[in-house]
């Protein structure tokens, strides 16, 4: 057992170390080498598909567009490798801006369907343009030359090859542990949350797209000059299915398992193609069969791929340590108690023949718990999705702090101060408690992508970590920091959900059932915590069935019921109010 | 002067009869209408009894016996390669997006465009009919996609 640590300074020594290892054997050099191209590509998908879940066959479209690019700038006009390098990564992120921004409004299977599409066209284009050399491709390809070094041998590239892959694994890793990364593992399974947090979305999903073009065209740049020569064959349609297969095999949401699917196919298949003819004693491409049966099977054993078995086997990160104690946030200006802050005019929404809110109209202020409560199907859920923006209302106005926000999206809206929770719990059960609640903070921090990359964000981060631990202790929750989210009971889920809301500094709580789930010593916890976010200025919006619960904590009530209002006002007066009490108990004779 | 050949009769005979046959499978017998069923909710169709991976062999069996059907048509009036299927499958899923996916008759019309355009770009600019038959499928998808508009939320595995 050793640490990932150990493990990574392991994998570094290696591939330093491989040129002089393997000097008598030229031929694994060469290997090596592919495997670093190859990795390259199948890191972007990893990103792409693995954590962000677009499936895409079309990345060799990218790595051919940039191999062309330098291909011809430096042969036919001369130009330096670096100069085209430049030109060659240009090219990919046009390509990658264009087809993006068409190819990420398509949904699920028609996305796959465009990738392998326009990964088809393009093979075509390359193989049937006279300036690209038809299918012929073209030669002569001069070697990149740095610092007096001409990487003109297999020997020579394999550093340049695996300085730009090791730099992008380590940049890919860095992301993925911040404050992008933490939304970008949102994108996948949980993007209405992630708006709901101010996240956005779509931009974030492009930018991911836009990466895993320019790792791919980076190969292609790399490929061009490592071998002196590119042709179509080499970025068809195979290419692209192949470099998805090495994502999905290394272990598709592991950075490090595009190393090991690119070594693991790269290996195998010439290892089969030497193997095999010579087991049956005649040549032929039996390694493409023999590698299909042997995928099949690996995928049935491991249909998470190879990373998370590697991953078992390493020490598990070391807990308790706990993210050091800053100094508050910034918290953004609260409104004055009993300031009107919400105010819901005549909302309504139908899906279809379903009225779910019919004209519904009530008001809240500062400083108040209001809670709303009704039967199950009387439409709190989608008032709550009025409100946030998950849905839009079919009329009427819905004002916060007198601003009109029933047209904003949820992330605009969360901007504003308002904060909430799912009634279907809504946590990224892999992530650990502490990640999901930081992911709350996301609109507390600046630092984009890029800083990430290159780990300048760390004091943002630690502010960030310090944030959501102070949050999760709040809660009660401190011992289970880091804990996958997706392991604790489902009460306590409900209670990270809360904390994840705090987080963003909100003025405005709503809390979509939070008592669910909880045992009784639990509830009154929880009641007693927000008492004291009442007492601290925050107002809440409650909806609840457990009326014990509701009943002793509220300010006033709305009862909701088949989409309209039935009543509102104190506890007391709702409890003895003759439509509230027909409307639970079928009416009293 | 057309020139129709008992092999081409063949085809769109046989097109014809499938067609029909997968209209009464889904239609008027119960293994189709269970098969419907899961395409539409899974959960639902176990909770009233289907298997439903069995209905998943099922279809993958039908769409299995169909592309043979279709490559020992194929086979007598084309030059056959070993890796033929894979174009004629991409060009078949073309046909079937440009139909909608949803009725035979359309995919039909859909897999004749797609004919239809390749030869027209043959005879126009050779060397790109590939890459443009398969660049007109980005538009469809785009269609087809705004068409379908509805919030994803899959669950986690």
């Amino acid at each position: 057992m050793i640490g990932a640590r150990a493990a990574l300074a392991l994998f570094l020594a290696f591939i330093a170390a491989a040129p002089l290892l393997l000097a008598q054997h030229p031929f694994y050099i060469t290997l090596m080498n592919y495997i670093a191209l190859a990795t390259l590509v199948s890191l972007g998908l990893v990103l792409l598909t693995g954590v962000v879940g677009l499936m895409s066959f079309g990345q060799q479209a990218f790595t051919g567009l940039a191999a062309y690019t330098t291909a011809v700038l430096t042969t036919l006009y001369g130009a330096s490798p670096w100069i085209a390098l430049l030109a060659a990564l240009a090219v990919t992120a046009l390509a990658g801006l264009i087809l993006g921004l068409i190819s990420l409004r398509l949904s699920g299977h028609y996305l796959a369907l465009a990738t392998i599409a326009w990964g088809i066209s393009l093979f075509y284009v390359f193989g049937n343009l006279t300036i690209l050399g038809q299918f012929t491709g073209i030669g002569n390809i001069p070697a990149v030359v740095a610092f007096g070094l001409t990487f003109d041998t297999a020997a020579k590239s394999y550093y340049l090859n695996w300085i730009f892959t090791i730099a992008a694994l380590l940049a890919a890793r860095n992301l993925l542990d911040s404050r992008s990364g933490r939304a970008i593992r949102a994108l996948r399974f949980r993007s209405v949350m992630a708006e709901s947090v101010g996240v956005d979305t779509g931009a974030l999903k492009f930018l991911v797209f836009f990466y895993a073009a320019l790792l791919a065209g980076l190969s292609g740049w790399l490929y061009a000059h490592y071998l002196g020569f590119v042709s179509p064959q080499a970025f068809d349609v195979n290419a692209g299915i192949d470099y998805l297969f090495m994502a999905v095999i290394g272990g598709a949401s592991h950075v490090w398992g595009a190393v090991v699917g690119a070594a693991l196919l790269t290996v195998l298949n010439e290892w089969l193609k030497d193997l095999l003819p010579r087991l049956f004693q005649q040549t032929g491409n039996y390694e493409i069969v023999a590698f299909g049966l042997l995928m099949m099977l690996l995928l049935h054993r491991a249909p998470e791929g190879l990373m998370p078995v590697f991953a078992r086997l390493l020490r598990a990160r070391t807990r308790g340590s706990r993210p050091p104690v800053l100094p508050a946030l910034a918290r953004r200006a609260r409104p004055h108690p009993g300031e009107l802050l919400l105010e819901v005019r005549s909302a309504g929404k139908r899906f279809g023949g379903l009225v779910a809110v019919r004209d519904l109209s009530f008001e809240m202020n500062s400083g108040e718990i209001l809670g709303l409560i009704g039967p199950n199907g009387a439409g709190k859920s989608t008032m709550f999705n009025l409100i946030t923006g998950v849905l839009r209302s079919d009329g009427g106005e819905i004002l916060f702090r007198g601003e009109r926000i029933d047209r904003l999206r949820p992330r605009q809206i969360a901007r504003r101060g308002i904060g909430r929770t799912f009634q279907l719990v809504n946590l990224i059960s892999t992530m650990s408690v502490l990640e999901n609640v930081a992911l709350g903070a996301h609109l507390r921090g600046r630092q984009g992508t890029l800083a990430a990359m290159l780990r300048r964000e760390r004091k943002e981060e630690a502010q960030l970590l310090s944030e959501a631990a102070r949050e999760i202790d709040r809660v009660g929750l401190g011992e289970h920091l880091y804990e996958a989210a997706g392991s604790l009971a489902l009460g306590q889920q409900r209670i990270v959900e809360i904390a994840r809301a705090l987080c963003a500094d909100p003025v405005l709580l709503l809390l979509d059932e939070p008592a669910a789930g909880l045992r009784y010593a639990e509830k009154q916890a929880l009641a007693q915590l927000l008492r004291q976010l009442r007492a601290e200025g925050m107002s809440i919006l409650l909806v609840e069935h457990d009326m014990e619960f509701v009943m002793g904590l509220v300010d006033r009530l709305v009862v909701m019921d088949f989409g309209e209002k039935l009543a509102q006002g104190l506890p007391r007066e709702i409890q003895a109010d003759p439509a509230v009490l027909e409307a639970y108990l079928g009416g009293i004779e | 002067m057309l020139d129709i050949t008992a092999q081409s009769l063949w085809v769109v005979c046989a097109s014809l009869v499938l067609m029909i046959v997968l209209w009464v499978f889904f239609e008027h017998t119960i293994w189709g209408k269970a098969l419907r069923a899961t395409a539409v909710n899974s959960t639902g169709a176990r909770l009233v009894g289907i298997p439903t991976e069995l209905s998943g062999s099922l279809s993958f069996l039908l769409a299995a016996f169909i592309g043979a059907v279709s490559g020992i048509l194929i086979a007598p009036i084309t030059t056959i390669y070993y890796d033929t299927g894979f174009l004629i499958g991409l060009k078949g899923f073309v046909g079937v997006i440009l139909g909608g996916m949803a009725s035979y008759p359309l995919a039909v019309l859909g897999a004749v465009a797609v004919g239809l355009l390749e030869s027209f770009f043959s005879f126009w600019v050779s060397n790109l009919k590939e890459a443009i038959v398969f660049t007109i499928i980005i538009p469809v998808l785009i269609w087809r996609s705004l068409r379908s508009r509805h919030v994803e939320e899959k669950e986690e595995a």
